[in-house]
């Protein structure tokens, strides 16, 4: 048997793990404009935002988030989860849910706030102080 | 800023470290056009001097770290006073600027290293020839970080300089910054200090075979020379890769709460992607060796491995793609892409360029041989490596030519990485006991039909363990198809490679005892020794199938358990039981005040372990980082995360028990000590033990 056969067939069984994969394991990524321009009823999606206010902290919390480019534009969620450690307002935020047009929510069952990790610039220097604060 | 004059010293330094590689390239390029030696000679001192020098540019930054020169905006975004010793060193890659300056640092030392060693070459003709071409790309690529970081990402930048004066007396109006702004809490923890050194210098690593790799195929040179020479780089950059991987793993699973180590993050994704076809070039060169093939495959392995090195620190500092970790500087990001563009244009060039005199000497003459195995090895592999990057990038796809960002879940991640690597590790399986050329059916029964049979009952011992964790924790029972299944096959498949692996070296000490009249340890240990590669590469495939065993088990079958308490409560995981004793406050500590909860773990009404989950409240950031508690055992750890506590006074937890979590770390150590084996030049220069 020519070696060609099993890479042949590796590499179609790589191509349909690769096409099975995203047409039935992909989700929608979306900021709180577009959600609100498109209003998808019952598909699953990913919302990123910046939590603006916090209704509850306690499982499912409640929070107000806006978009990251107008902050006039902004929507409710409810996730049933408990809170994540950074879990504070003007943290990013993404969260996996549906869209429940009627009540302007989106009911959501997974919460990621963004680790503020190595590459994390000086984003709240809008105003150091003297103590660094 | 005169007390931290040192600090525009160093970065001065960064002048005169691109100045010695624009000449190192200069002097090589005349060198070569000139045959004359001594311009080489003075391109490999000029790469040593960068050394020197880049050493004491990041040197510098770090002093301003531990003096507390919190004017440069950098060390300010990254330190604080009150930061131990440690943490005010690790601010050096803390943060992206000081990152790349690191990695500069690192890449002079490795290229000085290279050079230094290139004294002993010049009588070989093949060295002499490539000696120059190596110069050159190692020079090149210094060039390239040494501006990143003077143009695009410079540490040594003051506020006043990065924000303008006004800025700076607007927020500082005494003219000094006496605190930095500290570190962000989820990195103040021992393993920052270990894992992003390890990973950056992994990364680095990779530059010196890449440098050998193109120099061969500037120079036209396709013998085993260069493939040799490369050799024991690629081993210390996939031994440090495989290390900083799980270090990174472990430091989530211990740090970060949600009971897991590996989330297909992008930045985790990036740390991976080169340790595939990294692990592919450690097999493919054998087959060079051996039978003078692969040879323009080898080539592109090596720039492979290199290109996504750049391409992940593209993807980790552009932006490009959403993570769990915090982004910046886009800046960067063109830089990277351009730096990518022209590494991919010059290779795939020199490949083509180069295709005839980089062809095999020799065909694969049956599927049935050890360099058939390999092939397809090497498939997988770059398949595995494939998958992850499309996956990453599929938000980038989808927008690109649907203008909606869709990203793949996690679940897709593991199904299309776990159906491949069962395939891997079937190859692992059969890989060593497969003969070079031709292996017959019968030759191949002999050799794993023992292995076969004996594993099937110690893999069922082994699955039985997991699922009794799986069972006793309440969770209902495990779906066929998705849980017992797939772990069934791959402890099946672990256990195969170790008990085959273990018949071999029974089977080889054996015909030695009886050749030498050794006894069973001298011969075992004779054959280690005479053999480090070939034995610490088969001590890595049984770590590898530890590692694959636990992962699939402590991940598939784990529990997961939500609970709120009061103090004196008690909840039971299957047999075990967690009592919460009671919660305490505690405000001494220098940068956190933290509340732990004392618990109690209980197994048949004895307590096994107090367990102290904590939650630290940093006080400069506002910010909580929860610190789980584990209980490890080799069989399962019972891992307990203090979440929350709610506005009524009942404290949230989350508990998990991970059935053989231990093996993902036993099956670690195990791949880096048989690394480390198979790097070891032992085995040709000293005699057996027993002789």
């Amino acid at each position: 048997m020519r070696i060609w056969v099993p890479i042949l067939l590796i590499a179609a069984g790589l191509a349909t793990l690769i096409i099975f994969g995203v047409l039935h394991g992909s989700v929608p990524e979306l900021q709180v404009r577009e959600l609100l321009a498109e209003k998808p009823v019952g598909r699953e999606i990913k919302l990123h935002g910046i939590i603006e206010r916090i209704h509850s902290e306690v499982r499912p919390l409640r929070f107000t988030i806006r978009d990251k480019t107008d902050p006039a534009i902004l929507c409710e969620v409810e996730v049933d989860d408990f809170r994540p450690d950074i879990f504070k307002v003007k943290t990013d935020v993404a969260v996996r849910g549906v869209y429940l047009p009627e009540q302007g929510l989106l009911r959501a069952d997974w919460i990621s706030t963004k680790c503020p990790s190595k590459y994390e610039a000086s984003q709240e220097l809008g105003g150091p102080t003297e103590s660094g604060q | 800023m005169p007390e931290f004059g040192y600090l525009d010293f160093s970065r001065s330094l960064n002048w005169v470290a691109l100045g010695l590689n624009a000449f190192a390239i200069l002097a090589a390029l005349i060198g070569l056009a000139t045959r004359d030696r001594r311009w080489v000679r003075c391109a490999r001192n000029a790469l040593i001097g960068n050394a020197f020098v880049l050493v004491a540019s990041a040197g510098g930054l770090i002093a301003g770290f531990v003096n507390g020169a919190y004017e440069v905006e950098y060390i300010h975004d990254y330190s604080e006073r009150a930061l131990p010793l440690g943490y005010k060193i690790a601010g050096l890659w803390a943060g992206l600027d000081g990152s790349i300056l690191f990695w500069a640092m690192l890449l002079s030392i490795l290229s000085a290293l290279v050079a230094f060693r290139f004294r002993k070459e010049e009588a070989h003709p093949v060295g002499a020839r490539l000696e120059p071409h190596v110069y050159i790309v190692l020079a090149v690529i210094q060039v390239f970080f040494v501006c990143v970081v003077a143009f695009a990402v410079n540490p040594f930048e003051t506020f006043a300089e990065a924000r303008g004066e006004e800025f700076f007396r607007q927020h500082f109006p005494s003219g000094r910054v006496e605190d930095g702004a500290g570190l962000t809490p989820l990195l103040v923890n021992y393993w920052m200090q270990i894992h992003p050194p390890c990973m950056y210098t992994a990364w680095v690593t990779y530059t010196i075979p890449f440098a050998f790799g193109i120099a061969a195929l500037l120079a036209g040179e396709h013998g085993l020379y260069w493939i040799r020479k490369v050799r024991r780089w690629m081993l210390a950059g996939w031994f440090l890769n495989t290390a900083g991987c799980v270090l990174g793993g472990l430091w989530a699973y211990e740090v970060l709460g949600w009971g897991g180590y590996w989330a297909w993050d992008p930045v985790e994704n990036a740390s991976i992607i080169t340790w595939f076809p990294a692990t592919a070039f450690l097999h493919s060169i054998m087959i060079q060796e051996r039978r003078g093939m692969l040879k323009i495959w080898n080539a592109a392995l090596i720039s492979l491995t290199y290109f996504l090195t750049i391409f992940g620190t593209w993807l980790t500092r552009s932006g490009a793609v959403a993570s769990f970790h915090s982004f910046a500087n886009g800046t960067v990001g063109a830089w990277f892409a351009i730096f990518m563009a022209v590494i991919a244009a010059v290779v795939l060039f020199l490949l083509v360029y180069r295709r005839r005199e980089f062809r095999a000497e020799n065909r694969i003459k049956s599927i049935f041989s050890r360099e058939a195995i390999f092939v397809l090895n090497n498939t997988i592999l770059i398949a595995i490596s494939a998958v992850i990057v499309i996956f990453t990038l599929y938000p980038l796809i989808t927008y690109a030519f649907f203008r909606e960002t869709m990203s793949v879940k996690i679940p897709v991640f593991n199904l299309a990485c776990g159906a491949l690597f069962v395939v891997l590790l079937a190859l692992t399986a059969i890989g060593p006991g497969t003969g070079w050329v031709y292996t017959s059916g019968r030759n191949f029964l002999r050799n794993y039909a023992w292995a076969g049979v004996v594993s099937l009952p110690l893999a069922a011992i082994v699955h039985a363990i997991a699922m009794s964790v799986h069972q006793q924790g309440g969770e209902g029972e495990a779906t066929i198809a998705e849980q017992i299944y797939p772990t069934a096959v791959i402890d099946y498949l672990g256990v195969f490679i170790v008990v085959s692996l273990a018949l071999e070296v029974w089977r080889t000490a054996r015909n030695r005892m009886a050749r030498r009249n050794e006894t069973i340890g001298a011969a075992i240990a004779t054959i280690f020794v005479k053999n480090s590669r070939r034995y610490g590469g088969y001590v890595v495939h049984v770590g590898l199938a530890l590692m694959a065993i636990g992962i699939v088990n402590s991940s598939m079958l784990s529990i997961e358990r939500s609970v709120e308490l009061e103090e004196g409560q008690s909840v039971a995981i299957g047999d075990y039981v967690l009592k919460m004793v009671e919660a305490e406050s505690d405000k001494e500590f220098p940068v956190y005040e933290r509340t732990t909860v004392q618990m109690n773990l209980m197994h048949d009404g004895a307590t096994i372990a107090n367990l102290v989950p904590e939650r630290r409240l940093y006080r400069k950031k506002q910010q909580v980082v929860s610190e789980p508690e584990i209980h490890h055992r080799l069989l399962q750890d019972v891992y307990v995360f203090f979440q929350n506590t709610n506005q009524a006074g009942v404290f949230e937890f989350k508990f998990y028990r991970k059935p053989l979590i231990g093996l993902v770390w036993l099956g670690w150590l195990t791949m880096l000590a048989g690394g480390l084996w198979a790097a070891v030049p032992i085995g040709r220069r000293r005699v057996g033990l027993a002789e």
